[in-house]
């Protein structure tokens, strides 16, 4: 070391440490100077429990518009819905369509991929869940288009999905029912649909190219039938067979469902599955929620100085109790099902639906299983809607009743384990917390929603402490 | 040079928060005097020395006698200990409270442009006892600054005389942040599962202006005598407004839509004046003097919790008295010879009620190169006391470092 160097390692630097030790705070220290500002060092937790709530409106509401079919299909009926499926195809094959058009023996069939990830599933005990043979009722319907050239069957292409749904919500087609005896040899065999001889005889029309778009409906199934969709990688496959031979083969480009109502009734405080566009929205009355605030803080409420944003205090988590009466509600898969919540909140002036987060009481967990679930022999169901109620009290004197909004998730191969996720145990082996794929009820809170609920809120305040 | 770049490097390794405890809620610790190193060094005294070249806040008309183009930045490192009954309680800052041009135009007077950071209020302090359930995080980011041109000009038929005036365009924006952990002592062990872990952050988040105007004045005339110069200043009263937004946040992406509030602070006129006395060659003694006489209690930043609702005030004033040998001119003298030395001590009352200060600083000004490029260090140290038990006395030591470059642009007086 050069000997200028040594007074600045061996004196500057100890000098400088030792004044920044003394220059340092300690716990005690910084608890005394918060003391004496005035402001405290944690937040006292206080828990406010309001009983007795009847919601002041609930009404669930199945959207009935196609959706997306490209992955995972269903065809058939589940309690009281029905799904239909539909298949955009459109191809270009003028050497076979020269042949087809005479051939009085031309025939055509749609073959499905079973949703084999379903059927085969170990957690699944959903035994028997296909018929090996059954008679089948089909009904068709169809739109077949013609045209010429590549340039007709790109044009199909440019056309949205979204167009494509609204066109086909709107569907009035001419139905032709076929009775078809269904043979699954196992869920790796191909389901195999004979196309109505009508359908044949209009294709046999197309002299070049076509776009087919096709309706198929199974509202006598009295079951689901899970299938592949055009994006899965096992896509259906349209064939049609000439006497001579001659086959042409082709995949719908896309597909949708539209899952509606069997019977005109009442379904409004009804959900079905988490595979569906439908929620149930639940109003809890402002006045009762308002007026337990202002007899435990002995403060007005809703706030109104000001800009009347009321951040006095903020509620660090808050949960919704509903007592659960089950005996009207249906399942198939026989796994409890999570409830998934969203709340309106403000979000820079705009209202949007933001997804409650799950806090886990571990716990209550390993003893009654997460409460958050149906259909898991609970006689409450315990929604942590934290994010709707920190922003209903913060913005109260600007808005209406509490709102929030619920919806089936996914089943549950695992209600009683804290972790709530997918994990890897000490063995190695993948442990799965949800069942991946939705199963399709019939789960009515009409009775439940009778019952008087129960919130529970965990507040932290801003108020100083009373002298 | 390089062992001044050496401790520089060293003070930088230990950066954190604070040049004063006091006032965080109201406008923080004030940087008087523009916060220059030079006029650090010799107790806040040295104004009306017009040989200096450089720009005064105080003191706008001394840039009349500038003769080089200029500019010069200024780094501060303040370290404080509050005293408290138990346990130890202080905290270390680094900031660059000013910078300078200024642009001397001959007959035409002289012109500068400057930022300096008036009032701060940095602090930061963690407690973490889960003994005692005590989890807390205080945190302080404010910068009251000013964006200051200046002319100043000698006046043509007396060139002993000059007079000259700044505006102070006011910025900046203010903060305070206190993360907190739950107690759970009140509820049920069945209840507290929902809160562990669960932090909650009180936020404000504001910034400044000034009421009904762009800036407000400093006007100031300097007499430049062969043995004494002396100046005296009037600076504007003008209301600085706070416009803040209070909330509480669980998370930035998880917060309360925030309150909005504002408070108005008056600030009041400021008068100074100083003087500065050639002893022999290159040997100065300065006195200067400053005051404001405050008069409305400045509410605080966003009440709640406990927090007193606003901060007493009282007439607030500086006196301080200071030498400075100056360096010589002549390159081939020796670099001690060539080095200027300060020293200075200062009484200041507060504008906080019942808080005086008393400092005393030692300053060496460094020449680099031929031109008269300086670097300025400047030791502070000192006690602030309170007179109630309002606040918490405080010692503090700072080193002040500025530098202070020097060109030849333009036409030079003659």
């Amino acid at each position: 070391m050069k000997k200028t160097m040594f007074p600045y390692f061996f004196v500057l630097i100890p000098l400088l440490g030792i004044m920044a030790c003394v220059f340092d705070s300690d716990n005690e220290g910084v608890s005394t100077l918060l003391d004496h500002e005035g402001l405290p060092s944690n937040y006292k937790v206080e828990v406010l429990t309001i009983s007795d709530i009847e919601p002041s409106s609930a009404i669930s509401h199945l959207d009935e518009y196609p959706y997306s079919g490209g992955l995972r299909a269903v065809l058939g009926t589940s309690f009281d819905l029905n799904h239909d499926l539909f298949l955009d195809i459109a191809f270009k094959d003028e050497d076979f369509f020269s042949g087809y058009s005479s051939d009085d023996s031309a025939r055509g069939q749609l073959e499905f991929y079973l949703n084999k990830d379903f059927y085969s599933s170990k957690e699944l005990t959903y035994k028997d869940s296909l018929p090996m043979k059954e008679e089948l009722t089909l009904s068709y319907s169809w739109v077949l288009n013609t045209g010429s050239g590549k340039e007709f069957v790109d044009s199909i292409g440019t056309i949205y999905d979204t167009t494509w749904y609204r066109n086909i919500n709107s569907w009035e087609e001419d139905v032709f029912d076929t009775v078809y005896s269904l043979k699954i040899v196992n869920f790796d065999s191909l389901v195999i649909f004979r196309v109505p001889e009508a359908l044949v005889k209009a294709m046999q029309k197309v002299e070049s190219a076509c776009r087919l778009q096709l309706k198929i409906s199974a509202k006598e199934s009295g079951r689901l039938y899970r299938l592949k969709g055009s994006l899965s990688g096992q896509p259906p496959v349209l064939r049609l067979k000439g006497s001579n031979g001659t086959l042409t083969s082709v995949s719908p480009f896309r597909m949708a469902v539209k899952s509606s109502f069997i019977n005109e009734g009442d379904y409004s405080k009804v959900l079905h599955s988490g595979g569906l566009r439908e929620s149930l929205v639940i109003e809890l009355p402002k006045e009762k929620i308002m007026s337990a605030l202002s007899d435990f803080y002995g403060d007005e409420f809703p706030y109104v100085e000001g800009d009347s944003i009321d951040v006095r205090q903020l509620v660090v988590l808050a949960e919704i109790k509903i007592p659960l009466v089950e005996d009207q509600s249906k399942n198939t898969l026989n796994k409890p099902i999570q409830m998934a919540v969203r709340s309106n909140i403000d979000s820079l002036g705009e209202n949007i639906l933001k997804k409650e987060v799950y806090k886990i009481n571990s716990d209550l967990v390993k003893e009654q299983g997460h409460p958050n679930m149906v259909f898991n022999g609970s006689d409450t169901l315990s929604l942590q809607i934290t994010y709707g109620m920190r922003d209903f009290i913060n913005r109260a004197s600007r808005q209406d009743d509490f709102r929030f909004v619920i919806h089936l998730g996914f089943p549950v191969l695992r209600p009683n384990d804290p972790l709530y996720s997918d994990y890897i145990n000490e063995d190695g082996d993948s442990i799965r917390f949800n069942f991946s794929h939705f199963d399709y009820v019939h789960y009515d809170l009409a009775p439940s929603l009778e019952q008087p609920m129960t919130l529970k809120l965990w507040l932290a305040t801003k108020r100083g402490e009373e002298k | 040079m390089r062992s001044l770049l050496f401790i520089l490097g060293c003070l930088f390794t230990v950066s954190s928060y604070a040049s004063s405890i006091m006032g965080l809620d109201a406008l923080g610790a004030e940087d008087v005097s523009g916060a220059s190193a030079a006029i650090a060094g010799s107790g806040y005294a040295g104004h009306a020395k017009a040989s200096d070249e450089g720009v005064s806040m105080v003191n706008p008309a001394r840039l009349a006698y500038n003769r080089n183009v200029s500019f010069s930045a200024n780094l501060s490192y303040q370290m404080v200990s509050a005293s408290v009954k138990n346990g130890s309680l202080g905290s270390q800052s680094i900031s660059i409270p000013s910078f300078y041009l200024a642009f001397p135009m001959g007959q035409f007077g002289a012109f500068s442009l400057g930022l300096w950071q008036h009032y701060s209020s940095n602090y930061r302090a963690e407690l973490n006892d889960s003994l005692n359930s005590q989890q807390a995080t205080l945190e302080y980011q404010g910068s009251l600054s000013e964006f200051t041109p200046s002319y100043a000009i000698k006046l043509p038929f007396w060139h002993r005389l000059s007079v000259g005036g700044t505006a102070h365009f006011v910025m900046g924006n203010n903060k305070r942040m206190l993360t907190l952990g739950p107690d759970n002592s009140g509820v049920s062990e069945s209840d507290s599962w929902a809160t562990n872990n669960s932090d909650v952050t009180d936020v404000v988040n504001g910034s400044w202006s000034i009421l009904n105007h762009s800036a407000y004045y400093t006007v100031s005339a300097q007499y430049r005598g062969k043995m004494a110069s002396l100046f005296f200043s009037y600076t504007t009263a003008y209301t600085l407004v706070n416009d803040m937004e209070y909330q509480l946040q669980v998370s930035q992406l998880d917060t309360l839509a925030p309150t909005k509030m504002s408070r108005q602070i008056d600030v009041p006129m400021t008068f100074a004046s100083g003087v500065s006395y050639r002893l022999a060659k290159r040997h100065f003694v300065m006195l200067d003097f400053m005051w404001k006489p405050w008069k409305k209690a400045i509410p605080n930043m966003a009440q709640s919790w406990d927090l007193r609702s606003e901060t007493l005030v009282e007439s607030e004033f500086l006196i301080s008295a200071g030498y400075q040998r100056d360096g010589s001119t002549i390159f081939y003298d020796s670099y001690m010879s060539r080095m200027a030395y300060r020293a200075g001590a200062w009484y200041k009352n507060g504008y906080i009620k019942d808080v005086s200060e008393i400092g005393g600083s030692i300053g060496l000004g460094f020449p680099l190169g031929k031109r008269g490029t300086t670097i300025d260090v400047a030791l502070q140290g000192g006690v602030r006391s309170s007179k109630s038990e309002t606040h918490l006395d405080e010692t503090f030591i700072g080193v002040k470092i500025g530098l202070m470059g020097l060109g030849s642009w333009g036409k030079n007086e003659r």
